[in-house]
């Protein structure tokens, strides 16, 4: 069979699983293994836990091949036997009360420019001078423990490369012998082997230490792979064929864990559809590639491995999910087949440059820093190559809002509110801000010595033995959630056109009514309705929005900056909502725009459902909101298919993307699925397993979701 | 500044000629077709829509009215009162600046898609100040600017606005002068008259015509409308525009009386789009 068979054979069985992987099917031998590890290391301090217990599995890990594998990188996933999965519910039992593990719930990236560069025997070799130099120094002894547990994690993601490479040879997969075995011994020196490497790394993290959502990006490939696909097609040992072909079983590789179903909605209600996932976290985490974008080493038009990516995404998987990267002076060829991959409804999400650099820059991050941003599963954002912490504060805007209105109701007008709102979320803010300042930017070693898989993967780390948590990180960040703008600002405008201009009635009228879930106040609800609505294009509504994001942005700016005038927190600015609009929304109740007791929240940033006049006026509001100090989000439009169709629909989709790009919006993520198609889907899913929807930030089978989640994608307004 | 009587300003319009447009209906036409979607169209003073299936008889309306409703003045009261949309007024005068501010909104979405601005109706040839007054507002912003008539006005009036006019989309209905004015009150000879000297011009246009069963649904009609483009001029293009059934609702609301047609089904829409391939 020639690599380009094996590689499509690779894509349609990925595909394949995605629809129709029994809901039964678990990764058995990774509990097994797991609980074992834990037995066996279970008196050690952590770090030695995280990295002996890593060990332990990886020694002992099955290395699965499949005859036309050109890539590396399987696990065991099976529907267990009976008594199977007796042995699985009993070692659940016994061990319920947790794990010394990472117990990572993903959403994260290792340094894969440095893990490119070093390879994992480079990282090794350092790891090991660095511990001797610390025992040797005298170091703290949380330091020595880190970096001990950091050399385990090091041997053992050898040994398994080694381990598989023998494995590869015994099965007559010679050139994937030779790949590991280089990997053993020093840093990838092919297009090939690179790939291989992060594949290892990837399914290791995900099949063997993972737990819940361990989903992680797997960063700029197109940038960090460049210079060995430049090589190795100039040595003539590569072609592009052959490196398609490559990519193709890599993404293939990266969709094998995945079940069916959908993590988010499924844990509203009991309505949701058995789909495996519940067994198994791990089945609904998505991988993200980036891709495009400007770049600190080439002209990003100039890349020819960007084209050869975007030329392998394949509309049938949900995985990888791929961020790409628009920028205001359009690489047409990219564009171009990037949009051709949207209307065929890939798993694609656009970030707009122009917005998101400046954005990074805003908070302080260097130039060739910002350039590299970076985006987790699901949508969140972060700082080149994995800089950041991993923390998070703040409530959704109309909880901020609600407060504010509780704290006094005797606004005389709208600029008194503003002011409220700065003095509330101020004062949230402060002490969240102080205890991040104590605990981030002391300086000091934290006597816990907690060691994280991310912490063996990046450079600061394996340099100082500190983790990325207390030390290593050079950009120190937490994630400023803003979330719901629709809501509160559709809040603001009926407060403004109902109490202040047309004063049908006063603030604490409108709030008991409110409060009372609107009954016996139908008038008020119905005018509250009425009033000017978010993303509606209506310039009221565009400056409340964008006045409240600013008030509160600006009291994060003030807040993240020290005594001595320098910013010390790094706050990446999110409009993430995943699903929390349903779930916040369900115990939230009535909110004075005339939204019910229970009644969802306006999604990520999108505008309240029932109110949307046009696409473009949609886009128009939205693009008002001040990017240049946001760094993550969504914004979900869903395309009718024949809105999307030939070529005027790409010329349309194009368009419409380009226009918000144009207009300074940020993040745009498309589903083309129309509302008939989706509603026959719901009553005949037999007939509709392909169908992919977008969610927060990755794809899901839309025959998969529960009830209320296939409601949700049907509620979302269409774009005809 | 002149008044322009609309009854409706549509953004993101992918039908009323290329790319993304906005298409700015004009309130009142000479011509009442019986397949007419947009009965509220043809009058050209406002009017109020009721929809009395939507209508719970609340009461609402008639206590904010301040004159009583069947002396309404338009002002609005009882269609921001009701809480299910049983009520709402058809036409509204808009200055051009209005309007203009309408079509700005998109005009990056124009740019990027070759699109621009509509003006349809009804017949917004009718009002042809207000319309010669946004065309050149128009062109002096550079937007692509179509007029999407029915014909039936004299030639000075196409002649009024050629120099702002980028694209005409021109309706055709069926060359049986008779059969013409018995299915839309008047006859077609202005309109083939007006059309000829477009083409002849070599103004660029899209004839449009509406499909209807029972009036023009057949190929022998079509070939024989296809007969007259080819001897007064090349249209850029020829749309077939299938009957639907989206306007029934309003004729109950408008108290008007209008008249059913089937829906024409997709293979007999591609056998007669043939005719013009």
């Amino acid at each position: 069979m020639t690599e380009l068979l094996k590689a499509k054979k690779s894509i349609e069985i990925g595909a394949r699983l995605l629809r129709e992987k029994s809901p039964e099917s678990t990764m058995l031998e990774h509990f097994f293994l797991r609980f074992a590890a834990w037995d066996a290391v279970a008196d050690l301090p952590q770090p030695l836990q995280q990295g002996k217990g890593l060990y332990y599995i990886l020694e002992r890990a099955s290395l699965p091949i499949e005859e036309y594998d050109l890539l590396l990188g399987r696990y065991d996933d099976h529907v267990p036997t009976p008594e199977e999965q007796e042995k699985l519910e009993r070692l659940q039992e016994s061990h319920k009360d947790g794990c010394p593990f990472e117990g990572t719930w993903g959403h994260t990236m290792f340094d894969w420019e440095l893990i490119v560069t070093d390879g994992i025997a480079g990282l090794l070799r350092q790891t090991e001078q660095n511990l001797q130099t610390a025992r040797d120094e005298g170091a703290d002894p949380n330091i020595i423990l880190v970096f001990e547990g950091m050399l385990w994690v090091h041997r053992a993601v050898v040994l398994y490369i080694e381990r598989y490479g023998k494995a590869a040879r015994a099965a007559g997969h010679l050139v994937s012998a030779e790949v590991c075995e280089q990997l053993v011994k020093g840093a990838p020196r092919t297009f090939h082997e690179a790939l291989q490497l992060i594949l290892f790394v990837y399914t290791i993290y995900l099949a063997h230490i993972g737990t819940t959502n361990c989903c992680l990006t797997l960063g700029r490939l197109d940038n960090t792979l460049l210079s060995l696909y430049e090589n190795d097609l100039n040595s003539g040992a590569l072609t592009e064929e052959l490196a398609g072909a490559l990519i193709d079983d890599f993404s293939a590789k990266l969709s094998l864990h995945l079940g069916r179903g959908e993590h988010q909605m499924a844990e509203l209600q009991a309505d949701y559809i058995f789909t495996g996932w519940q067994r198994n976290p791990v089945y609904d985490s998505p991988a993200y590639i980036l891709l495009g974008g400007y770049s600190n080493t080439r002209n990003h038009k100039e890349n020819p491995l960007t084209l050869l990516f975007a030329k392998h995404i394949h509309p049938e998987l949900k995985n990888p999910i791929y961020i790409c990267r628009y920028t205001g002076d359009r690489h047409d060829e990219l564009w171009n087949i990037l949009c051709e991959k949207m209307q065929q409804n890939a798993s694609l999400i656009l970030y707009n440059d122009e917005t998101m650099i400046p954005a990074q820059r805003h908070i302080g991050i260097e130039e060739h820093n910002a350039i590299n941003y970076s985006v987790y599963p699901c949508n969140w954002p972060e700082i080149d190559g994995g800089y950041s912490i991993f923390d998070q504060c703040c409530d959704s805007m109309p909880t901020i809002l609600n407060r504010t209105l509780k704290a006094r109701s005797d606004y005389a007008n709208m600029d008194e509110l503003f002011a409220e709102v700065d003095r509330t979320f101020t004062g949230q803010l402060r002490p969240t801000f102080e205890a991040y300042r104590a605990q981030y930017c002391s300086g000091e070693v934290a006597p816990d010595g907690m060691l994280g898989i991310k912490d063996c993967f990046m450079g600061g780390t394996i340099r100082s033995g500190r983790r990325m948590a207390n030390g290593a990180a050079k950009y120190p960040a937490v994630y400023v959630r803003l979330r719901h703008i629709g809501t509160a600002t559709d809040m603001l405008c009926a407060i403004d056109t109902l109490v202040f201009q047309k004063k049908i009635c006063t603030l604490p009228q409108l709030l008991e009514a409110a409060e009372r879930n609107f009954e016996g106040a139908e008038d008020l609800l119905h005018y509250c309705r009425k009033a000017p609505k978010y993303g509606t294009g209506d310039r009221l509504a565009d400056e409340h929005a964008c006045r409240l994001m600013n008030t509160l942005l600006d009291a994060v700016d003030r807040e993240a900056t020290n005594e001595r005038g320098q910013r010390d927190i790094y706050t990446l600015n999110a409009g993430n909502a995943d699903m929390f609009h349903i779930r916040v929304g369900s115990r939230m109740g009535a909110t004075v725009d005339g939204r019910l007791a229970g009644e969802p929240l306006s999604e990520h940033f999108s505008p309240t459902v029932g109110y949307q006049k046009s696409v473009t006026s949609m886009l128009n509001s939205v693009a008002k909101l001040p990017f240049d100090r946001i760094h993550s989000g969504v914004l979900n439009l869903r395309l009718s298919r024949s809105m999307v169709a030939g070529e005027e629909g790409k010329m349309r989709l194009k368009a419409l993307i380009e226009s918000y790009f144009d207009q300074g919006g940020m993040q745009l993520q498309i589903s083309v699925a129309d509302t008939e198609e989706l509603r026959h889907a719901k009553e005949h899913p037999e007939q509709h397993k392909d169908l992919l929807v977008r969610i927060t930030g990755y794809s899901a089978v839309f025959v998969d979701l529960c009830q209320r989640g296939q409601d949700e994608i049907i509620r979302r307004e269409e774009v005809r | 500044m002149k008044q322009a009587m609309l009854f409706d300003i549509q953004d993101f319009c992918t039908g009323d000629g290329p790319g993304i447009r906005t298409t700015v209906f004009f309130k009142g036409c000479n011509l009442s077709c019986r397949w007419c979607h947009n009965p509220e169209s043809q009058n050209p003073t406002a009017q109020m829509l009721y929809y009395r299936d939507k209508c719970t008889h609340c009461g609402r309306c008639e206590r904010v009215c301040p004159n009583g409703l069947e002396t309404c003045d338009f002002c609005g009261r009882c269609e921001f009162i009701c809480p299910n949309e049983a009520r709402s007024i058809s036409g509204k005068e808009y200055t051009a600046e209005d309007v203009m501010d309408r079509i700005r909104k998109d005009a990056v979405y124009y740019k990027n898609s070759g699109g621009g601005a509509t003006f349809s109706g009804g017949e917004c040839m009718l009002q042809i100040d207000a319309l010669e007054e946004l065309l050149k507002a128009c062109k002096a912003e550079e937007i692509h600017t179509a007029v999407d008539t029915a014909g039936h006005v004299p030639y000075e009036r196409f002649e009024r606005i050629l120099p702002y006019t980028d694209l005409f989309l021109y309706d055709v209905k069926c060359l049986d002068s008779a059969k013409h004015k018995a299915y839309t009150g008047v006859g077609n000879e202005l309109i083939l008259d007006n059309l000829k000297c477009l083409l002849a011009i070599g103004k660029p246009t899209w004839v449009r015509i509406p499909v209807i069963p029972t009036f023009n649904d057949t190929e022998e009609e079509m070939k024989e409308i296809k007969r007259f483009l080819d001897s007064c001029g090349t249209p850029e293009r020829v749309e077939l525009l299938p009957y639907h059934t989206l306007g029934e609702g309003k004729y109950v609301a408008l108290c008007m009386e209008g008249t059913c047609f089937d829906v024409p089904d997709e293979e007999k829409m591609e056998r007669l789009k043939m005719i013009f391939a």
